[in-house]
């Protein structure tokens, strides 16, 4: 693929990813990101971050050998009560299928500085750590930690949360009331990243009948893309396996409300191709 | 196809503007095109001295139409509290003059079970409710219950308006490819725009339910009536019929339609009385009252 065909992301109108807008005093916005099987989610929230960090997804717009000419000058953008100490951070990740490790390498790869970010790694020993309690108590502690002044900033990640529905076996309204909601509430931008291959979803009408656990799999995802102000919905090519093309990232605008918002959302599609650590994007 | 003697847009806006008798307003929603631009034009439509209570189960902030805000729970009874605690008592509602919106931006949260309850406990003739229900959200019904009706069912059941929110698709195949790729929840781009589609179902007192298919711009905020063919058509017919029938002009032109259209028939006033069959008549200054008339209204 030539140069020229080369996209830089902008997920709002006024060509940025992440606008200040939604950083206002009293915002609070959801933003869902779906992956399917062989569409991992890494560089799409590496992303985010390095846009939280820097002001601009720098590894994703550039060409692979300017990143790593630039690499070294890159400076972190200032931002209200962010400073380098680690008083807040400029980014928190909580997941629960990757360790602290998988994160601390791909963002050292780009050169982000470990105090600008925190990581709570939600995959080693949570069951150990949590076994016998009940399933209120560790959801109102995962609250707490994930919003105490320690580990709180603007950006909060959760990575496949609905993990937790089979972890502390809840249903996807207790995980949204007791969890998603007062974490959403609590900081100015939160991405919920789903997997959501096999999503097959009836609706409330249809007559079969689901397993319990598909019906809160489906009613977990479907509320999030209700409470989400952007989906970015990330799948592999419809027609099969290409070379130069590992998928689609399509961006459109989910269910909650942007009247409030002077910006709207860039509904675009893009392909993408990942290719060692780099992943590029290309026009539809 | 419900009776054309009146303008859809007029009933719709009543609707919206709570000025119908509906103190229950069901709003069905799907992830191709929510809901809440149904409450947008709700808070837009309705005066400004209705009271706007706001239950949250999904909602991040809070809009800025609302009055209170409350957070949503699992427990109906513990809901009803909160909601309760911001309206006025039955007592006060009899001398008070002022409405009251109670919105729930998820009535699926609340289990088949114990939503009938809530919706009788709130919907009074001075607090009208209004509750959106997503139809994407699958419900899990015990074995047992297996024959009782569903959430929706037992909504549409007790709703006398009902509003379905949906994507604005040109045609029928267009919506079916829309409907197949939602439910593999792959969101292709336009949806959630400010075009859609709305289909209004309103019940009146008789049991007769009137149903009619608007597009609808949350922009411009317009409401456009979608009419099948058939009937375009039979519009037209009708006014070559009069052609050379008489020497008087029985047709009506796009002005005087228009100007029609836009009456509010007394039809829409008489369902907010209590008693059933009751005469609309305004008394003119020149009209001969006679109190002994035998043909008085008897109510």
């Amino acid at each position: 693929m030539s140069a020229v065909q080369k996209q830089e992301l902008s997920l709002f109108s006024d060509h940025s990813v992440l606008t200040k807008a939604l950083f206002q005093q009293n915002e609070h916005h959801v933003i869902y990101v779906t992956h399917k099987l062989g569409t991992s989610p890494s560089w799409l929230m590496n992303a985010l971050i390095e846009t939280q960090v820097f002001g601009s997804p720098l590894s994703l717009n550039e060409s692979h050998a300017s990143a790593v000419n630039h690499a070294s000058s890159r400076v972190p953008v200032q931002r209200s009560g962010f400073s380098s100490n680690g008083r807040r951070k400029a980014a928190t990740i909580a997941s629960w299928i990757h360790d602290s490790e998988f994160f601390h390498t791909a963002l050292g790869k780009l050169k982000i500085d470990p105090a600008s970010y925190q990581i709570q790694d939600y995959l080693t020993d949570f069951v150990l750590k949590n076994h016998g309690k009940p399933a209120s108590r560790v959801l109102k502690s995962l609250v707490e930690e994930l919003t105490s002044t320690q580990s709180q900033s603007d950006l909060l990640l959760l990575e496949q949360p609905e993990l937790l529905m089979h972890l502390l076996n809840v249903s996807s309204d207790e995980l949204h009331l007791d969890f998603i909601n007062p974490l959403a509430r609590a900081v100015p931008l939160m991405v919920i990243v789903s997997y959501t291959e096999s999503h097959e979803n009836p609706g409330a009408e249809a007559l079969e009948h689901l397993a319990h656990d598909l019906i809160e799999q489906i009613r977990f995802q479907t509320g999030c893309v209700f409470k989400s102000i952007a989906v970015l919905g990330i799948k592999p090519l419809a027609t099969g396996r290409a070379k130069d093309v590992t998928g689609t990232l399509t961006i459109t605008r989910g269910g909650a409300e942007t009247s409030h918002l002077a910006i709207d959302i860039a509904e675009n599609e893009y392909l993408f191709h990942t290719q060692k650590d780099t992943t590029k994007l290309f026009y539809r | 196809m419900a009776s054309s003697s009146h303008n859809p847009s007029i009933l719709l806006r009543r609707v919206l503007a709570l000025k119908e008798n509906s103190p229950f307003i069901l709003v069905i929603d799907s992830i191709g095109r929510s809901g809440h631009c149904v409450l947008d034009e709700v808070a837009r439509e309705a005066e400004e001295s209705t009271t706007i209570i706001y239950v949250s189960f999904e909602t991040v902030r809070k809009p800025k139409y609302a009055t209170h805000f409350v957070g949503g729970c699992k427990s109906a009874t513990r809901l009803l509290t909160a909601i309760q605690s911001s309206l006025p008592s039955p007592e006060q509602s009899k001398f008070s003059a002022s409405k009251y919106l109670v919105v729930i931006d998820c009535v699926n949260f609340i289990a088949a079970s114990s939503v009938v309850e809530l919706i009788t406990q709130l919907a009074s003739p001075s607090v009208t409710l209004l509750a959106i229900y997503h139809k994407d959200l699958p419900e899990y019904r015990l074995p047992e219950l297996e024959n009782y009706p569903s959430s929706l069912q037992l909504l549409r059941f007790m709703a006398p308006s009902i509003l379905e929110v949906r994507p604005f698709t040109n045609d029928l195949a267009a919506e079916q490819d829309l409907e197949s790729r939602l439910q593999k929840l792959e969101m292709p781009l336009g949806l959630n725009s400010s075009i859609y589609k709305l289909i209004l179902t309103n019940r009146r007192k008789s049991g007769r339910a009137l149903t009619y298919t608007f597009k609808c711009d949350s922009q411009v905020h317009s409401f456009v009536p979608i009419q099948d063919v058939r009937t375009t058509s039979d519009g037209q017919e009708d006014s070559e019929m009069f052609e050379g029938l008489t020497t008087f002009n029985l047709n009506t032109s796009h002005k005087q339609k228009a100007a029609k259209d836009q009456v509010d028939l007394p039809f829409l006033e008489a369902q907010s009385f209590n008693t059933g069959g009751a005469i609309v008549y305004e008394f003119e200054k020149d009209d001969d009252y006679d109190e002994e008339d035998p043909y008085e209204d008897p109510f």
